[in-house]
């Protein structure tokens, strides 16, 4: 079969490619099969890697990312390009899913204490955010060098939020640090990685 | 809670990170707080930048037909069956000589800043290097921009995989003699020190070194500041920060 090698996720590198995601997303939108694999051959490989830094385990990443497909497959005329690029949307379904398994895999008592998931449930705008203020490749680059240059152990908390779905109280009774300092912590590491963006 | 203290709650809420009880505080200030609103949506790019990050792992090949299957069998929309492979997006890469006229103008500009750095210190070797970086088919420019600790700083590198990167800075805070500033090369997730930075006296600094002939094409490139010596790893605060275009 003529396929291409599934890459990562596509943030917007270019107009073209954001353009792209976008053209797919409507096509999925009107009942296109063709514009679902097409979308899962260009970000199958990022929504995989995600849920599988999330849950650590093949299985249950795979089962994620069926879930996420079957999602963009129904819920693709709720994207709202104003509110974020089709890669940033895709990310933020998949790590919603994958952090939901992972709270039932540890039978957690907290399971109504979901992540956000701020297009299945939008928020009301007063003033949409702008098409240029969506997430781009460069946007990316920057969060992640961020991130990256990061002290451990702020990046550590961060990570334990994002890929763990921690809250704040929970972060401090795995950590042993004390409430406060998750918090002011956590709000200094966002803040670095906000004044990364362009 | 005033409005500065649930504004402050904001990087949290973006996170999920926020106990129930809080969220749902947050959750309703936001539906009436414009500037929230706008704040909350840049935070989001934030968020939406750290899932990008995750390294992206091809899935087995078993799983396209799994997924493609479910979505047939999904009664939330009517497939429409096309009844041919779908077409894929090949990457397209765009040749140097296609660069916009105004970037190969901005480039000359920043040349003329780098040589002149370079030549008020009579580094013969660093304006060679300049030179030939500047005029390398597989040359990349990265703006820097100043981060919190050094707002006005502003920072410009051009990088080729084959000739070296350079790199100027301006508008450094003065350091005590015990800190340095440091240049990271970042690609991924790991980063790659590029070097110490000297500032003269007026915040300004320049660098130009060649590279390693398997070095990665960075995404970003930033300044720390580091102990005297510099560090294996950055530690200390981000001074500028600027992610590579295409």
């Amino acid at each position: 079969m003529d396929r291409a090698e599934p890459r990562g996720i596509q943030a917007g590198s270019g107009h073209d490619t954001a353009e792209r995601d976008r053209r797919l997303i409507h096509a999925v939108a009107r009942g296109s099969g063709d514009a679902v694999a097409e979308l899962y051959d260009r970000h199958g490989a990022a929504v995989y890697g995600l849920s599988l830094r999330v849950l650590g385990q093949p299985d249950l990443a795979e089962e994620v990312v069926q879930d996420v497909f079957a999602q963009v497959w129904r819920e693709a005329g709720r994207y709202d390009a104003n509110r974020s690029t089709v890669a940033g949307w895709i990310v933020m379904l998949t790590r919603t899913r994958a952090i939901d398994r992972l709270r039932a895999r540890r039978a957690r008592p907290d399971v109504t204490a979901a992540v956000p998931e701020r297009h299945a449930d939008p928020l009301p705008s007063a003033a949409p955010t702008p098409e240029a203020e969506t997430m781009s490749a460069e946007d990316v680059r920057a969060v992640r060098g961020a991130l990256t240059l990061l002290p451990e152990q702020l990046r550590s908390l961060i990570e334990l939020a994002y890929y763990e779905g921690l809250t704040h109280s929970e972060i401090a009774a795995r950590t042993g640090m004390p409430l406060g300092t998750v918090k002011t912590r956590l709000r200094n590491a966002m803040g670095t990685l906000r004044s990364a963006l362009a | 809670m005033t409005h500065d203290d649930l504004k402050a709650s904001l990087p949290a809420f973006a996170l999920g990170a926020l106990d129930r009880d809080e969220q749902v505080v947050v959750a309703r200030h936001v539906e009436t707080c414009a500037e929230c609103q706008a704040e909350l949506a840049t935070l989001q790019r934030v968020v939406d930048g750290i899932g990008l990050e995750a390294a992206p792992v091809t899935p087995p090949a078993a799983l396209r037909g799994r997924v493609l299957d479910r979505v047939a069998r999904d009664p939330g929309t009517a497939l429409i069956l096309e009844g041919r492979q779908p077409t894929m997006a090949r990457p397209v890469s765009r040749p140097v000589w296609l660069m916009p006229l105004a970037m190969a103008a901005s480039l000359v500009l920043a040349a003329a800043a780098l040589f002149y750095a370079f030549t008020v210190r009579g580094e013969l070797a660093a304006l060679r290097r300049v030179n030939a970086v500047m005029q390398s088919p597989d040359v990349i420019r990265v703006d820097l921009k100043g981060q919190a600790v050094a707002a006005g700083a502003t920072g410009r590198a051009f990088w080729s995989r084959t000739q070296g990167l350079v790199f100027s800075a301006a508008q450094l805070p003065a350091l005590p003699a015990s800190r340095v500033y440091q240049l990271w090369t970042i690609t991924g997730t790991a980063a790659s020190s590029a070097g110490l930075l000297a500032t003269d006296g007026r915040g300004g600094a320049s660098l130009a070194i060649a590279l390693p002939p398997d070095a990665p094409r960075p995404d970003a490139l930033g300044v720390t500041i580091e102990p005297a010596g510099g560090s294996p790893s950055p530690t200390l605060p981000i001074v500028m920060l600027g992610a590579t275009g295409q």
